[in-house]
């Protein structure tokens, strides 16, 4: 995750300042960012490496990657024309174009993948990562869905690297950190606001579970009563995951029903590859 | 037909731990044909049922299902013939997913799954209706999370999930061993309607000799990987539990000695 979002900036940085077109960079970094995917899911699947030591073997490969695409650890993005120039042109104020066009770009993706996940084939793929045994005596082909579901999940990472150098106007080698956390704190205040299971309003869920963390995490660090600065980040971050964690498991015991899926540990069906 | 000739499965090959589970045994199982299986602990039943599901590998031996040789196939490839329900409640079902999606995914067994959406209203009224059959009132319940059910009401799910999509044979891993009496019933009953509503050929693995004698038209008993006894039609009609239990003792100690398999 860290590796696919840091390489999906570098790659769509690299090609945008080559002169490519920011479209054709960003779509480059999504295939990418699937590749990286993949081969996380060749270490897990075929030379079975435990998932979490496949992804940070390849993180960290990543890391030396960047710098060879880049050429340099940090690439400036200002003057060059991104996927916002277009937008720009229409005379809207710098933070409603953004605003706009990361909102287009989350709708886009989350329709896209709302359809996926609703489909016979996302069936497939949601068992394989509940319950791997049950979807192969279904005849669920277990591999091939872990190697697609990675290769989606870090594709769309990388993509959103790519956009993320464009916004912000650069890439740098370490863009990427602390990308796993944000999302498990985006899925995990997601969870914690909207209790559901039903697929679009999950991912409507992680979309605004997102933003929220963005915003408390900037208010907690801007509250001048706080006294908390700019290096305090992570801090904010881990604490703010740690209680989202917490309440979601309280609630769910109250109610017998599961907390956020995402990261308990003893799970009676087996955690997913 | 399915058939195993001569199938023997060594765990842990070439180490001190070496398991010989499986030391040939041929087995063919006639269409409709309803063969329960017995043995003490350690026997090879579940070992011979994975063999057959494609998630062991044997070590000689072949599996083949209407004269195709499966030998090599994994358990997804042979998925489309083969279905199964597991000993433990949550392995065959999926409790994260409502009961409408498991039903959904367990009814594409077999199928190339597609991008078309996959809970479909003209199925829910199939899926109601099967439901329905269990007598359990699950049928009002199609959205409701499968792991707020009760282990018998999983292993019903689970059972009526492996008839969905056909198949050449269920395989039934001492399905209720792990319920309470009163599930265990319920859901041994409802095998057996199934089994003849279906005419679905049925592999059963159980530990309970009563069981084995009052369900299928077949018994196969084995012990120490081997199959050592086999009786079918009148002949298996007429068997009684103490005729099998003094098979057993005919074995020594290793197979008499098994409380579990005497209190049952």
């Amino acid at each position: 995750m860290d590796g696919s979002f840091a390489t999906g900036a570098a790659v769509a940085a690299a090609l945008i300042s080559g002169g490519h077109n920011p479209w054709l960079a960003s779509l480059t970094a999504l295939a990418v960012g699937a590749l990286c995917g993949l081969a996380t899911a060749v270490l897990n699947r075929r030379f079975g490496m435990l998932h979490l030591l496949a992804g940070i073997l390849t993180t960290i490969a990543l890391f030396s990657i960047d710098l060879r695409i880049m050429g340099r650890p940090n690439v400036p993005l200002i003057a060059e024309s991104t996927v916002l120039t277009p937008f720009e042109a229409l005379g809207f104020s710098d933070a409603v174009t953004r605003a706009a066009v990361a909102g287009i770009a989350a709708i886009v993706v989350a329709t896209l993948l709302a359809i996926f996940l609703l489909s016979e084939r996302g069936l497939a793929m949601r068992a394989t990562g509940a319950n791997p045994r049950m979807a192969r005596a279904n005849g669920v082909d277990v591999d091939r869905n872990i190697y697609i579901g990675l290769a989606m999940s870090n594709g769309l990472v990388g993509l959103a690297g790519a956009l993320f150098a464009q916004f912000a106007g650069f890439a740098d080698v370490g863009v990427g950190t602390g990308t796993i956390i944000f999302g498990l704190a985006a899925v995990i205040l997601g969870e914690t606001l909207f209790p559901t299971r039903r697929i679009p309003v999950v991912l409507i869920a992680c979309v605004f579970g997102s933003i929220l963390y963005r915003l408390v995490v900037g208010l907690a660090l801007n509250l001048q009563i706080l006294g908390l600065r700019s290096s305090d980040l992570r801090l904010v971050t881990a604490l703010l995951v740690a209680v989202a964690f917490v309440v979601s498991q309280k609630r769910g015991a109250l109610r017998r029903k599961a907390g956020p899926a995402v990261l308990r540990v003893s799970s009676k069906e087996g955690a997913p590859s | 037909m399915i058939s195993v000739r001569d199938v023997a499965v060594t765990f842990m090959r070439g180490t001190p731990n070496e398991m010989q589970a499986l030391r040939g045994v041929t087995l063919s199982l006639a269409q409709e044909e309803f063969v329960t299986v017995i043995g003490s602990n350690g026997a090879g039943k579940s070992t011979l049922l994975n063999a057959i599901a494609g998630d062991v590998s044997v070590t000689a031996g072949t599996i083949s299902i209407d004269d195709k040789d499966t030998t090599l196939q994994g358990a997804h490839g042979r998925a489309p013939h083969v279905a199964r329900v597991f000993q433990d409640p949550m392995a065959g079902t999926c409790g994260s997913l409502s009961i409408e999606e498991n039903l959904a995914l367990a009814a594409r067994r077999g199928q190339r799954r597609t991008m078309r959406s996959a809970l479909r209203t003209s199925e829910k009224a199939t899926f109601r209706e099967r439901l329905a059959k269990l007598g359990l009132g699950l049928e009002r319940r199609l959205e409701d999370r499968v792991g707020l059910l009760s282990g018998g009401q999983r292993q019903a799910v689970s059972l009526l999930m492996a008839t969905l999509a056909p198949s050449r044979i269920l395989l039934l891993d001492e399905h209720s061993a792990a319920l309470d009496p009163q599930a265990s019933a319920t859901v041994l009953s409802l095998t057996d309607q199934f089994v003849r509503e279906l005419k679905l050929t049925t592999l059963m693995i159980t530990h309970s000799m009563r069981d084995a004698l009052a369900y299928g038209n077949r018994i196969v008993m084995l012990h120490q990987g081997r199959i050592i006894f086999e009786a079918s039609g009148a002949e298996k009609a007429k068997l009684q539990v103490p005729d099998l239990l003094e098979r057993f003792a005919k074995l020594g100690s290793t197979a008499a000695d098994n409380d579990r398999l005497l209190l049952n």
